[in-house]
This record gives C-alpha cells, structure tokens and sequence, in this order.
C-alpha cells in the first residue's frame, strides 16, 4: 500500500506534465490552403490593389482550456505574385519587398486571444524589411473538424490585419500612388501534428 | 475659308450630343480579377487571373453606359501549382478550350454621377449567364503622374460556378463564387 501509494506519489507529476501535453494541440499550417494576401489603395482611393505569397510555413499551438497559444509563420516573400508579371517586379524590388536582401518575413505572437474555446485574434510582432513591429491580428470563423477526406484534424480560419507600411519603412509612393494602410488577408487551415 | 468655318461648326454641333459619351480602355496593370470560394467551409480560398482588358463606355448625362471586358483565364493562379493545374483543366476552365472569360453589358445602373451595377451576361466555358455586378467605390480623378482622365471601382459579383457546369469537387469547394475585380479605367 505504502509502496503504491509511493509510487502514485512518484507518477503524479507525469500524469500532470501528460495532461498538460494534451492540453496542448499543435498543428501545421497547410501551405497549398493557406495564401497570405495584401490589399492597398492605389490613386488616392481609385481602387484596391491585391497581391500574395505562394509559399507559407508555420506552427500554431493551442491550448484551448488554459486559453493560451502561439503562432509562427514564415512567409517567403520572393513568392509574391500580383495579377501582373510587371507589377510582380516592381513589388519584389528595393522600394517594395527588397526580396534580395529580404527574402522571408515572420509574424510571432504568444499571445492569442480566445472567446470561450475558439481563437479571436492574436497579438504579436511583424517583422518586415528587417523591422519589427507589434501587430494585432483578427482571427474569424475559426472552427475546427475532421477533413473529410484525409480524416485528419484541422482547424480553419480567415485572419485580417491592418498595418500601415511606412512604419517598417515601406515608404515608396505614399501618398500620391499608393496608401499607407495595407490590409492584409490570409486564410489559414491547419493540420494537427 | 468661311465655309469650313461653318461646316466644322455645324459638325461640332452635331456632334455634341455625343461628347457626352466618355470611352475609357481598362488599364490592365491596374485592374485585377480574383475570385473566393469556401473550401471545406474552414477557410476562403482565393485566386486570380491573367490579364484583364477591355472597355467601358459611360454617359453621366443620360445615365447609360456599356462594358467589354475579357479576362485571361489561361494565366489563372491560386495558392499552388498543382491547384493551377486542375483549375486550368477541363474539369474547371478548361483553358486549352475557353482560354477566355468575358463580360458584356449594356444596363449599368448609376446613382447620381456614379456607377453603382451593371446587369450583363458572363461567358465562361462557353456557357453564358445572365450576372449582376455590384459597383462600390466608384471615381473618377485626374491621374497624378499622365494627366488623364481615369476612374475606378470595386466590382464584385456571386455565382454559382455549377450554372457554367463547373461541378466537381462539390463536397469539398463551395459552389458559389465570389468575383472581386479592382478596375482603373483610361480615358480615351
């Protein structure tokens, strides 16, 4: 008995760290389902230019019950794609992206934000061009099923942003071509690991 | 001498009621298709095509208008390329058969000065369809950097793709489409 007793003594703290590994769900971002776009004013408001990123990676982890998680995304920005060839250039060069000297860009938070079990949002830092800057990111019609082909685990979500791009020191154009205010727009499906 | 003189007036008077008829050439640098489709009800998945060229006629006098507007669709991107690949195929686009989209109206519906819709027909596939365009953000400006007359708007409209037979993949991708098309367009 003393020696059971011990040993449920001895065992209690893996039970604990066990059950807080599964509190705790990591997932993988599905790249091919999850496209970070832009959205821009172009002409004094005349109309929204869009563009995005082939190539996406990233880690989620959620712990629904204590509420907390993180994120970690790496976005490779000499994916970048417009619906132009011409205009691709001009947003992969120097005054843009700087792709040659800043080929990815990341956004890192440990701080999601949660109404009940689902995730609302999430704060955390942009870094772009080399700067660094904190981010406050909405996330809607996040839910989570059963791919119902593969029958993995997944969860889905759209993710908005707004940033303006003067402060990462993205200042071509502004204001007589382009806005300062960037949206920013990513639909996001995860796999659980 | 006077006689020309007489002429190009009589010339220009006739003519003026057309002048109110202003012909813009859509600027395709400027001017993108992108459409939005649920895939698995978890997330929006997005894409776009090629080039987007064509014209638009517009009287604010009279209020009527007209669109002429084709879209590349061989050049459709979206998120992958084995995605590009099956939206390219015969099952989707069916590019190699229908490289392009087009968008024909005579009915544009104007609040005030501004464009608010456009009533017309959708050819994808080689299957047309009546379609409802809805204008937000029209405007009109002198260009900053050539001078010219341009104009702009957001026109987005929903369809069903299954009304062109695109039919595949129902279970796991929406069947209706959200179209999102910035425009700029030059005056001529």
């Amino acid at each position: 008995m003393v020696r059971r007793l011990a040993l449920a003594v001895l065992t209690l703290p893996l039970a604990i760290g066990a059950s807080c590994v599964l509190a705790q769900e990591t997932y993988t971002v599905d790249p091919v389902h999850s496209q970070p776009s832009y959205e821009i004013r172009h002409l004094a408001g005349l109309s929204t230019q869009r563009g995005s990123f082939l190539k996406s990676t990233g880690k989620i982890t959620i712990d629904r019950s204590a509420k907390k998680g993180t994120v970690e995304v790496t976005i490779d920005t000499t994916s970048l794609r417009t619906h132009s060839a011409a205009l691709d250039e001009i947003m992969k060069g120097e005054q843009y992206f700087n792709i040659a000297k800043y080929p990815t860009m990341t956004f890192k938070s440990s701080d999601l934000i949660f109404d009940g079990d689902r995730v609302v949002g999430a704060e955390g830092e942009l870094t772009m061009l080399g700067v660094t800057k904190p981010v406050r990111l909405k996330v809607d019609n996040f839910s989570c099923v059963e791919n119902p082909f593969n029958k993995k685990a997944m969860c889905g979500a759209e993710i908005t942003a707004s940033i303006k791009r003067s402060e990462w020191g993205m200042n071509t154009g502004i204001p007589k071509s382009s806005g300062d205010e960037v949206k920013i727009i990513i639909p996001v499906e995860a796999y659980k690991d | 001498m006077r006689v020309r003189f007489v002429l190009n007036a009589v010339l220009l008077a006739a003519c003026a009621p057309a002048l109110a008829e202003e012909n813009y050439r859509v600027d395709p640098l400027h001017t993108a298709s992108t459409f939005a489709v649920s895939h698995l009800g978890l997330s929006m998945q997005r894409g776009s095509f090629g080039k987007t060229t064509g014209t638009v006629v517009l009287d604010r006098a009279a209020k009527t208008g007209s669109i002429d507007v084709a879209i590349d669709a061989s050049l459709v991107t979206s998120g992958s390329t084995s995605r590009e690949t099956l939206l390219k195929s015969e099952d989707y686009f069916n590019v190699a058969q229908f490289p392009t989209i087009t968008f024909k109206s005579t009915h544009l519906k104007f609040d005030g000065e501004a464009v608010v819709g456009a009533e017309g027909e959708l050819t994808m596939r080689g299957v047309t369809r009546p379609v409802v365009l809805a204008v937000t953000d029209f405007k009109c400006a002198i260009h900053p950097s050539t001078k010219k007359p341009v104009c702009g708007a957001e026109v987005t409209a929903n369809v069903k793709r299954s009304e062109f037979g695109m039919t595949k993949n129902q279970a796991s991708t929406g069947d209706e489409v959200r179209i999102a098309i910035a425009v700029e367009a030059i005056q001529q």
